[in-house]
């Protein structure tokens, strides 16, 4: 081999990790957990079985499902700049939202219903749109490129896994109690999830087909990251939507896919914008500044403003409950809706961080502390 | 402003502007009617309805319930405040007055009447012709025609009350001093939506027979998920072709719904117009009106979708784009 031939060989190169932080955590936090609990409690016979399951999710409530809604609030007020950059969504979302909840606490057999049945229809929409962001991002991070129309088939194919059992429930017109609140019926026609059930199926098969083609014909093998959401939310919605045991713990899956984005978003922006040295150091400082906050912030969310407004008001702290928690979440709706384009690139850049990147081996390939997993290729 | 108050939200929602909606919640809060909750009532989902200021109305021990078509009314009465009007309506529910007699006037937001009893299907027997009488007008200054109250209709001469009451359905501050509060609806939620869904004349008086079939006291301890209550029962038949007959599209815009459509409309055609505007604020607005013209239609409309399916289906596939559509509610504003 000649010099020339030599230098013509291109160097090792070091293929990053599409993971935030590692393989298995990873794994869990966007989707697998809830496979590992839904396998387990079938499994075990105990799918059924509502209590424990009520009481452990329960548990979990205020130190997962609570922050993450915090965690949006946090993202959305803690600086001046991102309030400016959003005045919409940050000042008159939560001023109508203010109306709304007036007007529940006001005509509670009018007005609260309807804006209660808004937010549990809007909840598992708003499930289906972070089960796509989330897949999209690992496809991006492994640099696998999804094409336009698979895509769309991904998207058809979630949001109908959420469309088939919420239209199903709505079939009757017998009310739905919701913390002692009577919510309407819609009364939908039958044909109406039978027709998500097809497309839901037929955009299933569109979506693995075309890339098993592409695996197949092209060797462009997707990564195993990209399929871990849709499977959860398949999961979640229609085998799951019919156990109650594991219905119980569907939020928390959810918050946990957010949590860890967030988070790690929430480290690398604070570390590039106050141009701190990535050090383990800072990883766990924020880490526990950051979660402390969200889950403080949670509990004033979820417990103490019900509390207040069931004070001021006079109504039992279930109705207070029920009606500031679907003000507080579709706000989280909105937020959500406008801060987390990945098209953007002030959003898209941080959330292709690694955890190496703020703990401070940026390059090296090494390991810290059993974190940190690159795969070195050719 | 006083009428938006008495009518309520319905009214409210006829009204093409935001800022129309939001002056009528804003005038509802300054409103000196202060909404208290009602007292939980075991194993139901009991609706909260609002009744006093200040102190809670301490209700009978003996409730009554009204069992119709599209389901089952329970009432609580308030013997302290209007101890002659609860003794005659108990007296007549028991003697079976109220079986067979019909609400003949529903005016959404305002109140569901029922017809003097002497109108009823199956003739009064002499034995209680006789119990009817007039009954003197009891007033209280702690108890308002706030949704869910009874209050006793009366002629056009005060103490002239006997069988006919009106369910509040929306606040009448006006009807205050003037008819007697006495008692509150507290189960049956959904079958009051049923009942004030069925079609009505111009005269809002229903064009359907909205019978009370039966009417019996009970008391307070019962368990009343054993007596097999229903809230909110399908509705037979000949009221759904009813109701489906009647829901024509001129009925449907002439109603409430039509102008939410066109707050709708032009939320949508503000937005779509102006979002390459930059900043974006306009579009934003747009969206905003479509998010709110989108909550009034729903008000409005679940009750009638429910008993027809295609509008169902429109609406909950329209939430689902308007789901979608706020998802491109803002942009970033650029700093620089």
């Amino acid at each position: 081999m000649t010099p020339q031939s030599i230098l013509s060989i291109p160097p090792p190169t070091v293929r990053k990790s599409p993971y935030f932080i590692n393989g298995f955590v990873d794994f869990i936090c966007i989707g697998g957990a809830s496979i590992i609990v839904y396998l387990t409690l079938y499994l075990l016979g105990k799918d059924g079985e509502s209590a424990t399951a009520f009481s452990l999710s329960g548990a979990l409530v205020a130190i997962c499902n609570w922050p993450h809604f915090s965690a949006t609030s946090y993202r959305l007020y803690s600086s001046k700049d991102t309030i400016r950059q959003y005045p919409m969504t940050a000042i008159l979302i939560p001023i109508l939202l203010g109306f709304a909840l007036v007007g529940s606490f006001w005509y509670p057999t009018f007005i609260a219903p309807y804006f209660i049945k808004i937010f549990l229809l809007w909840s598992p929409y708003h499930y289906s749109g972070q089960s796509v962001g989330v897949t999209m991002l690992y496809a991006r991070r492994a640099g696998f490129k999804v094409e336009s129309w698979e895509r769309q088939a991904l998207v058809v194919f979630l949001f109908s896994t959420y469309l088939v059992p919420t239209f199903l429930s709505e079939t009757g017109l017998q009310a739905a109690p919701y913390y002692g609140i009577s919510l309407p019926g819609l009364g939908l026609p039958l044909w109406l999830p039978i027709l998500f059930r097809w497309m839901m199926y037929g955009a299933l098969v569109t979506f693995v087909a075309s890339l098993g083609w592409r695996a197949f014909a092209k060797r462009e093998i997707p990564p195993f990251a990209l399929w871990i959401p849709p499977a959860a939310q398949f999961i979640w919605f229609i085998p799951g939507g019919m156990s109650p045991a594991f219905n119980t713990f569907v939020p928390l899956f959810h918050s946990l896919q957010y949590l860890m984005i967030a988070w790690a978003m929430q480290l690398k922006e604070k570390l590039d914008r106050d141009g701190i040295q990535p050090s383990p150091r800072y990883v766990w400082g924020e880490t526990i500044r950051w979660g402390g906050i969200n889950i403080a912030g949670g509990a004033l969310l979820f417990y103490v403003f019900p509390l207040t407004a069931s004070w001021v008001t006079g109504r039992t702290f279930a109705f207070a409950t029920a009606a500031v928690i679907s003000a507080v979440q579709v706000h989280h709706f909105f937020v959500d809706g406008v801060i987390w384009r990945l098209k953007r690139k002030s959003v898209a850049s941080p959330l292709m961080m690694r955890l190496s990147d703020v703990m401070g081996d940026v390059g090296t390939g090494t390991r810290i502390s059993g974190f940190i997993e690159q795969v070195p290729t050719s | 402003m006083n009428k938006s108050r008495v009518e309520g939200l319905r009214v409210a929602s006829g009204s093409i502007s935001f800022t129309g909606f939001m002056s009528f919640l804003f005038l509802s809060i300054l409103s000196n009617t202060t909404t208290r909750a009602s007292s939980p009532e075991s194993q139901l989902a009991v609706a909260q309805l609002p009744v006093t200021r200040g102190a809670i109305a301490r209700s009978s021990t003996e409730r009554v319930v009204f069992h119709t078509q599209v389901g089952d009314l329970v009432f609580a009465l308030f013997p302290d405040s209007a101890p002659k009007t609860v003794a005659q309506f108990l007296k007549l529910v028991k003697a079976g007055v109220y079986n067979s007699t019909h609400f003949y006037r529903i005016e959404p937001g305002f109140i569901l009447q029922t017809a003097n009893a002497e109108d009823r299907l199956i003739p009064l027997t002499p034995v209680q012709k006789a119990l009817i009488e007039n009954i003197p007008d009891e007033f209280s200054t702690s108890l308002h025609h706030v949704p869910g109250v009874l209050s006793m209709a009366h002629g056009d001469t005060p103490n002239s009350g006997q069988t006919s009451f009106s369910i509040l359905l929306g606040n009448a501050p006006h009807l205050d001093g003037k008819y007697t509060v006495f008692g509150k609806l507290i189960f049956g939620q959904r079958t009051l939506a049923n009942l004030i869904s069925v079609p009505r004349d111009a005269e809002n008086l229903p064009k359907v027979n909205l019978q009370i079939q039966h009417a019996f006291g009970v008391d307070s301890g019962t368990n009343l998920l054993s007596l097999g209550l229903v809230d909110g029962a399908p509705m037979p038949p000949e009221m759904l072709a009813a109701i489906s007959a009647a829901m024509t599209l001129p009925v449907l815009w002439s109603g409430p719904l039509g102008p939410c459509l066109l707050l709708g409309i032009f939320g949508l055609a503000l937005f779509f117009l102006s979002s390459r505007i930059d900043p974006r604020s306009i579009a934003s607005l747009g969206l905003l009106a479509v998010l709110v013209a989108g909550f009034l239609i729903f008000v409005n409309a679940v009750p009638i979708a429910q008993h027809n399916r295609i509008l169902g289906g429109a609406l909950a596939l329209g939430w689902i784009g308007i789901f979608r559509l706020m998802g491109h509610f803002e942009s970033p504003r650029n700093l620089e």
